[in-house]
């Protein structure tokens, strides 16, 4: 079954964001953050638009799809 | 105030208003009386739950209050609605087993269901956002 992977955490890292200072930047809980980059919850287009656009990259360097 | 404090007055205000509906629950059942302590009690501590969470959010600002209740929060509630709906339906038959063996009268049913489906989502929820 296909699954929604992330490199949330290594973007973010990259562009020199803590959890906190990207969840403002996107206007959420800093939990929301740390779950999306655990693959606890799947954003919404909206959200995942959001950060991409935060991160200064698209969302399909973030969020991609792994297994048939 | 920030987004993180908000969040846990959030959940300290759900977890207090929904172990008195629980309590109160209990205590009706366990009694089998309707009263089992001052009957204002659930509904003070869920209104005073709501202000106490309203004045917070409007402190913190919109921005501050739209971010402790984004997506995420609203998709833990919703699953903590969700099984509260479930919960209260499977209440119907548990009481009526109850009050057709005589353990239970229909004032002591009516009291004790009703709180327990209050506390049901408050307590579900308090749940789900401690395990995520």
């Amino acid at each position: 079954m296909a699954k929604l992977h992330n490199t949330l955490k290594a973007h973010r890292t990259d562009k020199g964001f803590t959890q906190a200072s990207l969840a403002e930047a996107v206007g959420v809980s800093r939990k929301s953050i740390n779950t999306i980059e655990n693959r606890v919850f799947t954003p919404s287009t909206l959200l995942a638009l959001q950060i991409a656009d935060a991160l200064e990259c698209s969302v399909h360097d973030i969020f991609y799809v792994k297994g048939d | 105030m920030n987004v993180e404090t908000l969040s846990k007055i959030r959940l300290f205000g759900f977890a207090v208003a929904g172990l008195v509906c629980a309590g109160y629950s209990l205590a009706a059942l366990a009694s089998n009386s309707p009263d089992p302590f001052a009957p204002w009690l659930p509904a003070v501590s869920g209104v005073a739950a709501a202000a106490i969470i309203w004045v917070s959010a409007l402190s913190a600002g919109d921005s501050k209050a739209d971010a402790a209740f984004d997506e995420f929060y609203r998709i833990e509630w919703r699953k903590a609605v969700g099984f509260a709906y479930w919960f209260a339906i499977l209440l119907y038959p548990i009481f009526a087993v109850l009050m057709a063996l005589g353990w239970v009268s229909s004032p002591t049913a009516f009291a004790s269901m009703g709180t327990a489906s209050g506390a049901a989502p408050l307590l579900a929820f308090c749940f789900i956002t401690l395990r995520s």
